[in-house]
């Protein structure tokens, strides 16, 4: 499937929400209402950059109630690739951009007894439409909120507001931190767990949920992997006949892109596998990033992933 | 022995124990008590927390109870029916880290998953062993009664008279295998009875 | 456009129902080649294709209000032929709107969709039908949302659930089946109701089919053909009522069989719904008996070839065993061996 066609939005408002995060409020530029969505779902916000075309996914915060905007919040990264630092500098009321339809990879399991939610800085933000759902639902659920100090802690205070009895705030500062073994000691059966924050986090609450008993069916994450700079290589794409460069600073996946290659993508995080592309020939190594193929399938160098890997390598021949 | 070519039904393991697990919740009914006991022996598999539920053969006797007392099986009932709601009621105090293991009639199974996933209990929190007769639950597509420990490949349905042939097509949901009437097009015309599940 | 439709017809009983010449044009014929080839043959499901059939995401047919009736009957003799599991009911809403939005836009005379937030009108002049509702409120329908819209729809619907990496059969309105029960399948994984398909589970057809699916995009839905052969224009081919269509497969003869053996030719589609994550979808079932086929001479031509080349059991699993030979009969005398021209569209 090629990427699906962009909606054209303006931005209606930006509003600092703590020293680091920005809140987006976008609308369809012909005003005409914007697709319903579920909590968990997030948008491919495609933005003009100076150099080149910047492509960052971001969750929609809100719920399906109001469909006139989405809300986005974009943490300014300190190793911004170009993405966040554009939204941050480069974009204000009235600016224009384009996003993809919403797509859900970290949806609600609809059969759960209960959720527990666990979320870091700005992996907040699906977690922000999922407890605007989950309130209106009758199922139990539980939120951990974990921010640097209170003036890092704006959104998990909103959602403290929506929902004081089910969302506990954890600070660095003070402090005590999430005591993340407790918090999975005690859940009920059928319990599902829901992680989003720093790729530390999100690892150290698995590793965590793991050995303390718990399923892989019940655990889910969202993790927005930035791809990884790297030292550049050359790629040729046999469907398209064209030879391209991947600089340091692009992911393989976006250097397809500016070559005017159309490529399939939802997640741009190595997750979805929706980019999976055949490798055709290599002289080299691949470098995988991401969290799709198994061990096996990395091993056996025949396909890759492109939102996120790449390659140390003489030759590498995609079927793209 | 199960059929992997049927795709609807589950496939069925050995009772073997799962290091992941933090408390262990072990089901046995009639032929199922013996992989009970075998993985109640197994190495590796811990004293506790564990909880242990048989509902033994009739025939088993005193000797029998004293072997599986013997072994560490802290509740014998009566019969399957008074295991299930044990079962229901031990689940509703367990918490996140349980495996559930189970063994006996491909029925009994197939009414421990379904309790099982009342609780929210995925696929790979539960395991199951088949142990004892192959006799399929029939669920009739025309009269929906379900005829219980079916052997044949036809059935009488007892709700509707129809002959049924038993479909190898499962549903967990109800637990039973699908009988459609096999001399629709033909009355009379029905295949050879054969004692297929025995 | 006006469709003309033909509210008399039945399914059942007598079998009225007859597809005018304009509907033989647009029958979605699904032999692409003179051989029988096993295909996934997924494409994107949009505007436009090879017939008329194809030019709404949703197909509305002079056959629409008899096929509408036709379910009345089928739900009211078995209730149990529309269900949804507790935690489909957001899934149900998607499927109303969606349909609704489609049909009134598409079909205009016939439907109306008016919307002020979350209060609707919804009129069917087709049906004669006109309700006020609250949407997201199932309390302002006379039932729920699926049973609702599915009534007033040609075609089965299932919804599936999304979750543990697959797909579930979790809601369903189901009618017009070839041979399998929405009682029996309902709850069931991706690769379990697919399990008795022949051949294909060995070839990883599922397993890929899966895989696509669970990516599905929202606003970019996916269509696949199916197809088997009926005896009568019979919609209602479940395994719940095969003492009653049963006995049909052992009637055809040289003389009746153009009459009555039909080619039943399934348009799936498949939907992202927004609100749910749900996947719709939807089984559009068109039924043309061989003499209206051959009215087309391409069409007889190629499905006489491509029953010709159809493996065993295939054969068995579509049901076609007692009378495959008598309509190869019929079809060799309407085969002159010309050339067929490339893809479905009639000469």
């Amino acid at each position: 499937m090629t990427p699906a066609a962009t909606i054209p939005v303006v931005v209606r408002e930006v509003r600092p929400v703590t020293p680091l995060i920005r809140r987006f409020t976008l609308a369809r530029e012909d005003g005409l209402p914007l697709p319903a969505f579920s909590a968990g779902a997030h948008v491919v916000v495609v933005m003009p950059g100076a150099a080149r075309t910047l492509r960052n996914p971001y969750s929609l915060m809100g719920t399906s109630a109001d469909l006139s905007t989405y809300d986005i919040a974009v943490r300014l990264s300190e190793t911004s690739r170009g993405g966040s630092r554009f939204m941050h500098e480069a974009v204000a009321p009235g600016s224009k951009l384009a996003i993809t339809p919403p797509v859900n990879l970290f949806p609600l399991d609809k059969l759960a007894r209960r959720h527990l939610l666990l979320c870091g800085g700005v992996g907040i933000t699906p977690v922000s439409a999922h407890v605007r759902e989950l309130v209106h639902g009758g199922v139990p659920f539980e939120v951990h909120c974990g921010a640097r100090s209170i003036e890092h802690a704006t959104l998990a205070l909103e959602l403290r507001a929506i929902a004081p009895d089910a969302v506990a705030i954890h600070l660095d500062t003070p402090g005590p931190t999430m005591d993340v073994e407790a918090i999975l000691a005690e859940q009920p059966l059928g319990t599902h767990l829901y992680v989003c924050g720093p790729g530390g986090m999100i690892e150290n609450v698995i590793a965590t949920a793991r050995a303390a008993g718990w399923p892989e069916s019940h655990i889910h994450w969202e993790r927005f992997t930035a791809p990884p700079a790297g030292k550049p290589f050359e790629v040729t794409l046999s469907r398209s006949g064209k030879r391209i460069t991947v600089p340091p600073e692009m992911s393989l996946l976006e250097a397809i892109e500016a070559a005017g290659v159309d490529a399939p993508f939802l997640c741009r995080g190595g997750a979805c596998g929706q980019c999976e592309t055949t490798v055709l020939a290599l002289d080299g190594t691949l470098l995988h990033h991401d969290v799709y193929l198994s061990a096996d399938q990395k091993a056996a160098g025949d396909r890759i992933m492109p939102c996120v890997s790449r390659a140390d390598c003489r030759t590498l021949v995609l079927d793209r | 022995m199960t059929t992997s070519a049927i795709k609807s039904r589950p496939i069925y393991g050995s009772l073997v124990p799962d290091p992941t697990g933090r408390h262990h919740v072990v089901v046995g009914e009639g032929p199922g008590t013996a992989p009970v006991m075998r993985l109640l022996a197994a190495p590796g598999f811990p004293e506790h927390p564990r909880h242990v539920l048989v509902a033994p053969e009739p025939a088993s006797g005193p000797a029998g109870l004293a072997a599986l007392s013997a072994c560490g099986v802290a509740e014998i009932v009566p019969d399957g029916p008074s295991l299930l709601r044990r079962l229901d009621a031990l689940l509703d105090g367990c918490r996140m880290g349980t495996r559930l293991y189970a063994a006996g009639s491909e029925s009994f199974l197939g009414a421990v998953v379904k309790i099982a996933a009342e609780h929210g209990l995925l696929d790979d929190e539960c395991r199951t062993e088949h142990a004892g007769s192959t006799a399929r639950r029939v669920h009739c597509t025309h009269c929906r009664q379900v005829n219980e420990h079916v052997t044949t490949n036809l059935v009488a349905c007892a709700g509707c008279g129809r002959t049924l042939f038993v479909r190898d097509h499962y549903s967990r949901r109800l637990a039973a295998f699908m009988g459609v009437q096999a001399d629709a097009e033909q009355p009379g015309a029905t295949p050879a009875l054969q004692e297929v599940f025995p | 456009m006006t469709i003309a439709f033909k509210p008399d017809e039945t399914y059942r009983d007598d079998f009225t129902f007859r597809n005018s010449p304009a509907a033989i044009r647009r029958f979605p014929f699904p032999f692409g080649e003179d051989v029988y080839r096993y295909a996934v043959n997924i494409e994107p499901h949009v505007r436009g294709g090879p017939t008329a059939a194809y030019d709404n995401l949703f197909d509305i047919d002079e056959h629409y209000i008899a096929e509408c009736r036709e379910r009345a009957l089928v739900l009211a003799h078995d209730p149990k032929r529309c269900q949804a599991l507790p935690h489909m009911m957001a899934a149900q809403w998607d499927t109303l709107e969606l349909l609704m939005e489609n049909l009134s836009t598409d079909y205009p005379e016939h439907f109306s969709l008016v919307r002020d937030g979350y209060a609707w009108h919804w009129t069917n002049r087709a049906l004669g039908i006109e309700q006020h509702f609250v949407f997201g409120d199932a309390g302002t329908l006379p039932c729920e949302p699926l049973e609702y819209i599915g009534r007033q729809m040609q075609g089965d619907l299932t919804l599936q659930d999304q979750r543990e990496d697959n797909l579930f059969m979790d809601a369903g309105m189901v009618t017009c089946q070839a041979d399998w029960s929405l009682e029996f399948d309902l709850g069931m994984k991706f690769h379990e109701w697919h399990g008795p398909v022949p051949l294909a589970h060995e070839q990883g057809v599922f397993d890929r089919a899966l895989k696509f699916l669970l990516n599905l995009q929202l606003g970019r839905p996916v269509r696949r053909l199916n197809w088997t052969m009926t005896i009568n224009p019979r919609m209602d081919t479940s395994p719940e009522q095969y003492p009653q269509w049963g006995p049909d497969r052992t009637t055809i003869t040289p003389e009746n069989v153009g009459s009555r053996v039909h080619l039943r030719v399934e348009l799936q589609s498949l939907f992202r719904l927004p609100r749910s994550n749900a996947i719709l979808f939807g089984i559009r079932c068109y039924l043309i008996s061989l003499e209206e086929l051959a009215t087309i001479p391409k069409w007889s031509r190629r499905l006489h070839r491509v029953l010709q080349t159809l493996p065993p059991e295939l054969v068995e699993y579509k049901g076609l065993s007692r009378f495959r030979d008598t309509a190869i009969a019929w079809l060799a005398q309407r085969d002159d061996g010309a050339p067929t021209s490339v893809g479905t569209a009639p000469d």
